[in-house]
């Protein structure tokens, strides 16, 4: 179990290394599902792509706010 | 030629290849050439057929479709990384990867190990080497892989194109290793970081958003606007960053013992 999860760890470290980032591009893709899957959503799709790059950027910077306060 | 292929996989090859060249050449210093070669070599060849295999599996198996937004998303994750670190040297809260620091440092420590038999097949030597080798490839193997697949409406085509810019960031790096006869230290790593990072940040979210169903305007054109925004975006940042990495070096002055 603990081989596993130090395997998976990792894999982790390798991709991305940083749960800051790895939650704020899952938000971002789960928002963007939304947004061109949801027939309420529709009047948004146009500005799904600014909405994607806005939701890489603050991943950024939330990650790298951490780095300020240390 | 797949040029969206060949350049991010060639400036990335060049800075793992610079970190890879300098324990190469402590290995063959201190131990001697023939470990550090061997185990050089025997990491190339592992990487090799970890891209064939890999590789041919994704250019047969996986549509382009579904290998974009995998790969769009974990290029973003994967760029972010580098964006990450490369702004964080820049604004001094990380210290900069210095390779004739760690050539110093990696030199007194085999040093201390004992004399070692220059002619025999040293295992920790190979061992060394094959390691270090290894992992500072993963990430070119991967990114091989990645762009090679994806950049291209050929997926073989861009495969051979991401390995020709690898191929060619190693020839070059040899061939500076070579003339240099130490680690390179005239390599701007970090700006070449940073660039990767915004080339691998753009490749993914474009790709990404694509998958995801998003129609960027002016098809791969757009690339460039993405790339742009996220150039003004990192320098914002750098903004930001540059008073607390200034306070940090008041504090602590000789700041970052981590290089990684």
């Amino acid at each position: 179990m603990k081989m596993a999860v130090r395997i998976l760890k990792e894999i982790f470290d390798f991709f991305c290394g940083d749960w800051r980032v790895f939650w704020g591009i899952a938000l971002t893709v789960v928002v963007i599902e939304g947004i061109e899957g949801l027939p309420a959503l529709a009047a948004v799709r146009p500005w799904a792509g600014l909405i994607f790059f806005v939701g890489v950027a603050l991943s950024l910077v939330n990650s790298l706010q951490r780095e300020t306060k240390e | 030629m797949v040029w969206s292929a060949v350049l991010p996989s060639f400036f990335a090859s060049t800075v793992e290849f610079v970190e890879a060249l300098t324990i190469v050449l402590v290995i063959g210093v201190t131990i001697n050439w023939k470990s550090s070669l061997l185990g050089a070599a025997a990491a190339a060849l592992t990487l090799g057929v970890l891209v064939l295999i890999f590789g041919s599996a994704i250019v047969f198996f996986i549509p382009i479709e579904v290998l974009r937004l995998v790969v769009g998303i974990i290029l973003v994750l994967f760029g972010l990384q580098w964006l990450k670190k490369a702004l964080l040297r820049y604004s001094g809260l990380k210290a900069l990867h210095d390779e004739a620091a760690i050539y110093e440092e990696r030199l007194s420590e085999l040093k201390a190990r004992g004399e070692i038999d220059a002619g025999k097949c040293n295992g920790f030597g190979f061992l060394t080497s094959f390691k270090s080798v290894l992992l500072e490839g993963l990430e070119v193997a991967f990114i091989v892989i990645t762009f090679g697949a994806s950049a291209g409406t050929h997926k073989v085509d861009g495969l051979w194109a991401a390995a020709f810019g690898a191929l060619l960031a190693f020839v070059v790096v040899v061939l500076l290793g070579v003339a240099v006869r130490g680690p390179l230290t005239k390599i701007p790593e970090n700006t070449l970081k940073y660039i990767v990072g915004l080339m691998l940040v753009t490749f993914g979210t474009f790709w990404g958003g694509e998958g995801l169903g998003i129609a960027w305007p002016f098809a791969d054109l757009f690339l460039l606007v993405l790339l742009a925004a996220y150039f003004v975006v990192s320098l914002l940042i750098l903004r930001w960053l540059k008073p607390y990495g200034r306070a940090q070096q008041r504090l602590k002055p000789g700041v970052g013992g981590n290089r990684s």
